[in-house]
Parts: structure tokens; C-alpha cells; sequence
């Protein structure tokens, strides 16, 4: 039926052009479907799903105009490749939307084209979850993906990319997030007991026996945030009551190196995504909120900090927008990208130096729903 | 306490996965809700998603006028089910509750003490967009501490996995 309708659209949408061309004499138009993106730098902002599709916005980040989407499945969670060639998913989809059976995907999209690459099917198990840096990642050498399930126990599904499907599931009981080492098939997960652990996978699917870090934080009266970033070699943690934890995660168990407490004041971080690094110049951007009580780690920003990762120090504090997620792209002229609790869009450029500041520079109001998790090409 | 977490334990252990039940059996109740953080309550669930957003009351914050102000819903995450064809303690028709859900404790003004709320989501239709969304998280943790944690659908256990909206519940006392 579908096919006879647009048979007759076509045929008439043909004919039509036809007669208006002759009677007119104008050049009919052609249909065409844009072949990618636009050249330049581009923002790309998840819009999870959590009752239906989620969705990959993606931006110019020139004028914050719309340039098309990928789609994926519900609680999608979404990573962009280290080269920027690939943009994964990692999402349900349910049969009947809202009930029913349900397959879990795994997604490669195309950032130029949004064309999709490929897709397979991994665990069910996977963790329906809000978007968020540790439930998603790549390996080290980018063949295997790093799962996260919860059923609501935890897992890590350990995926053998070229091969397209499962290779191990990991149990960890207790623990959530994976951070894959930087050489060879590990990952590192946090757990409630206040304990880093880490777990080495074989090519054939062997599982080391857990390597527990000392006790590094209180999940009672110093949680740590599910986020982590991988700077200068180090996986650095943060604490709700605003101090940077760097792990060192290369040898056979995690081992905490330096604790660098930086907030003041009542101050302290907050949001999903609340960390980002700006590796030239060695300048981490952290979300803070003002007035820090039990429950508002999650706080919308009120100001992004700037800590110098070599010394420690606090080295800007710039005015924000409410922003609940951020990122900030490379290069010497860095941008920083947030999304607001409504889902506003944000751009700041970054003015570098002994102080770093943020000066807004576009915004763009509704660009999402749900926002959660941004990434930039540039 | 001790007898209502092992009761919620139990319907946790007749409605999740076997890898859950055989990972209790193996190190025990107590010691599974140590290492999950807190009690996994069984029963209905709960659990909703979503980033901060409390739109429609964002101007009016702690006022009298904010849904999401009500004392037991001081660890919520969701749209309120009273908002979607059920009530604070109910789900809408046709839907069902979810098999795990996560706790809150909290303080209620009129007495003072500490009352242990379940956060039960209600599952298997689409969420009403214009409930009334609450993100509020006193004593939420994330997933290492899952008994704690509302980022996640709660629903996931269940047959119908759609989230829909959530409840608050009185479960018991905190002390």
C-alpha cells in the first residue's frame, strides 16, 4: 500500500511538473537527500529517549543551527571514537515501544553522513540508564566495547566489535561503571564499598580475578560522582564535596595518587556530565552550585570552575546557565558546550592564560528535551 | 527493618533475573545489600530517569504551589503518577508496578521523624508529558549504591519494561 501511494505521488508530482514546467517554462525541482553535514565544527547533543527513541542532535557550532540527527533506541547512551569517525549507541528497543519484548542494540553511526554503518545485538542485560561517560567506552585499542548491565544487578559486557557480539559478561556485584585501561582489555569500576576495582579480559574471554584498590572514598559521607575523566594517563574521580581524586590504573590494582580538594565556600560540583578537560592547556571545567547540602549534587550550575590539573588550583570561575552536562573541544582555541536543565544549548569561548575565564558566546533555547551528553568534532 | 527488607527481598528474588537470585544465594542477603548498597525493595519499583527539570514549578521552588516539595517525595525522580491517572501510592490503570525499586528516607514536618519511602516506578505505557516531573535527590547515590541510585529505569525488571510515571510509598520507619 505504502508503495502503491507513493507510486501515484510520484507519478503525479511528475505529471504536475510536466504540465507547470510547460505551461511556465520553469526548471522543476529536484529531490535530493543532503549528502552530510557542512563543513566546519559541529556539536553533537543527546536527547535520550526514555519512552520511545533517543536521538543524536547534531549542530553547527558556528550559528547552534540544526543540521540533522541519528537515532537510536531508548536510554540510549552515546560515544564518539577517539578519531571522531564513529558515533555509537548503545540503546533498547522495546517491540511494542512501552512493553514487550525488547532486543538491546549497538549502533555505528557515520558523524559526516549520519548514515548508520552497521548494527548488532548484544545482552538484553544492558543497563537502561541515564546517558553518562561510564556506561558506554571502547577498549584501548578500540576492538572490544565495555558494556554496562543492570537488571538490576551489575555487569560489564565485554563485546567483540569486529566480530559484532558478546564476548564475556563480568560480574560486578555492587559496582558500577567501566573505564577501560589505556593498553590492553581492563577496565576499572567503582564500588559501594568505597573501593576502585579492576578486571583484566583475555581475547578468549578469560576474566582475572578482581583487583581491589585500597578504600578511596566513603560512599556515605563522601560519595564520588559516576563520571571520570582520563587525564595526562590517570583516571581523576570527583568527590560531591568537591575534591578531584587521580587513580592510577596501569598497574595491577588502582592506586590513588594525589587528592586535590578545590572547592570553598559551600561551594560544590554538581550535574551528570559535570567534568570537562582541555588537555593543551591542562584546564579541567567543573559544574558548582552554591549552598551544598545532602541532595544537591545533581544542582543545575550556577558557575564553571577552571582547576589547573598541574598545580590543582582553582584558576577561573565564570558565570553559568544552569547547564547540567558539558564538554569543551580541543585545540588551542578551545570552546566549552553546555546544556542547560531545560535544554538550552550554550557556547562559551574559553579565554586561556595565568586565569581562565568563559565568556557566552551563542545560546540556543529547546534544542533538546532530555538532554544528556554532548560531543564536539573540533 | 530488618524483617521489611528481607520481605521486599524476597519478591526482588521471584522477580529479577537468575543472575541476581544465584549472586544473593551465593554471598547471602546480608551481604548482597551491603555490596548493592541498600535495600533493593522488591514489590513495585520505581525509579525514573531524566536530568534535572522541574519545569513547571521552577519559579516557585519550596513554595507551597510545588508538588515536588511534599515531604516524601525528598528523593524522587520521575513524573508523579498523581499527575498520570493514579495517586501518590498507586499506579494508573493497566499499568504495573515494578518488580525492584529504590529508597528514599525522609523527614516528615508534621512528627519529625525519618519515614523510609519506596520509590516504586509504574510501568508499561508512555509517560504523560505534562505530569509533574520531580528531581529531587536527598541521600541518592549513584550506581554503586543501586538501592540508592534514580538514574536508571526501575522498570527493568519488569515483563512491560516502558517507564510511565512513579509513585512515593511509605514503607516503614528509617530508625
Amino acid at each position: 500500500m505504502k508503495h502503491h501511494l507513493l507510486l501515484s505521488l510520484s507519478i503525479l508530482a511528475v505529471t504536475g511538473s510536466q504540465v507547470l514546467a510547460q505551461e511556465k517554462d520553469i526548471q522543476p525541482e529536484t529531490l535530493a537527500v543532503e549528502a552530510q553535514i557542512s563543513e566546519g565544527n559541529h556539536i553533537y547533543l543527546m536527547d535520550m529517549g526514555i519512552s520511545g527513541s533517543s536521538s543524536i542532535f547534531v549542530l553547527n557550532a558556528d550559528d547552534l543551527s540544526l543540521e540533522g540527527n541519528m537515532g537510536a533506541g531508548t536510554f540510549s547512551q552515546m560515544l564518539m571514537s577517539a578519531d571522531g569517525q564513529s558515533i555509537y549507541t548503545g540503546s533498547v528497543y522495546m517491540k511494542r515501544y512501552t512493553r514487550g519484548p525488547i532486543e538491546a542494540v549497538i549502533e555505528e553511526y557515520d558523524p559526516q553522513t549520519l548514515n548508520l554503518r552497521r548494527e548488532f545485538t548484544v545482552s538484553d542485560k544492558m543497563a537502561q540508564t541515564l546517558s553518562q561517560k561510564g556506561a558506554l567506552n571502547l577498549s584501548a585499542d578500540g576492538k572490544y566495547m565495555l558494556v554496562q548491565n543492570a537488571t538490576p544487578a551489575t555487569s560489564i559486557n565485554v563485546v567483540d566489535l569486529a566480530a559484532g557480539k558478546d564476548l564475556v559478561e563480568v560480574p560486578t556485584p555492587g559496582c558500577w561503571t567501566a573505564y577501560p585501561a589505556t593498553e590492553g582489555l581492563a577496565f576499572t569500576t567503582i564500588c559501594g564499598d568505597g573501593s576502585l576495582v579492576k578486571y583484566t579480559v583475555g581475547a578468549d574471554g578469560t576474566v582475572s580475578e578482581p583487583a581491589k584498590s585500597d578504600k578511596i572514598f566513603d560512599a556515605d559521607t563522601a560519595p564520588i560522582f559516576a563520571t571520570a575523566l582520563r587525564i595526562d594517563g590517570k583516571l581523576v574521580y570527583i568527590s560531591f564535596d568537591g575534591k578531584l581524586l587521580e587513580v592510577d590504573d596501569s598497574g595491577d590494582k588502582p592506586v590513588l595518587g594525589r587528592t586535590m580538594p578545590f572547592a570553598t565556600d559551600g561551594w560544590a560540583p554538581s550535574g551528570y556530565t559535570l567534568m570537562a578537560y582541555h588537555a593543551a592547556s591542562k584546564t579541567l571545567f567543573v559544574m558548582m552550585h552554591s549552598n551544598a547540602a545532602d541532595g544537591t549534587h545533581k544542582n543545575p550550575a550556577e558557575e564553571i570552575w577552571a582547576i589547573n590539573m598541574t598545580s590543582g588550583a582553582v584558576v577561573g570561575r565564570s558565570a553559568a546557565h544552569g547547564e547540567t552536562n558539558i564538554t569543551v573541544s580541543a585545540g588551542d582555541t578551545p570552546q566549552l558546550i553546555g546544556v542547560d536543565h531545560l535544554g538550552g544549548l550554550h557556547r562559551y569561548d574559553v579565554t586561556l592564560g595565568d586565569t581562565v575565564s568563559l565568556t557566552e558566546s551563542a545560546a540556543k533555547e529547546g534544542a533538546a528535551f532530555f538532554p544528556t551528553m554532548i560531543a564536539t568534532d573540533y | 527493618m530488618t524483617r521489611f527488607i528481607d520481605r521486599f527481598l524476597k519478591r526482588l528474588d521471584g522477580a529479577t533475573e537468575a543472575n541476581i537470585r544465584s549472586s544473593a544465594r551465593r554471598n547471602g542477603r546480608r551481604s548482597f545489600l551491603a555490596r548493592t548498597g541498600m535495600a533493593l525493595l522488591g514489590a513495585a519499583v520505581s525509579v525514573p530517569v531524566l536530568p534535572f527539570d522541574r519545569r513547571a514549578f521552577a519559579s516557585t521552588e519550596g513554595g507551597a504551589a510545588d508538588p515536588c516539595s511534599y515531604w516524601r517525595h525528598c528523593a524522587i525522580d520521575g513524573f508523579l503518577c498523581e499527575d498520570s491517572g493514579g495517586s501518590l501510592t498507586s499506579c494508573p490503570p493497566g499499568s504495573s508496578v515494578s518488580a525492584v525499586s529504590w529508597v528514599g528516607t525522609c523527614s516528615n514536618p508534621d512528627d519529625g521523624k525519618e519515614y523510609l519511602i519506596s520509590y516504586n516506578d509504574c510501568c508499561g505505557k508512555p509517560f504523560i508529558p505534562s505530569a509533574t516531573f520531580c528531581n529531587n535527590n536527598k541521600g541518592e547515590r549513584p550506581g554503586y549504591r543501586m538501592g540508592l541510585y534514580n538514574d536508571i529505569n526501575w522498570c527493568t525488571a519488569n515483563t512491560d519494561k516502558g517507564y510511565h510515571c512513579t509513585v512515593s510509598v511509605v514503607v516503614g520507619m528509617a530508625d
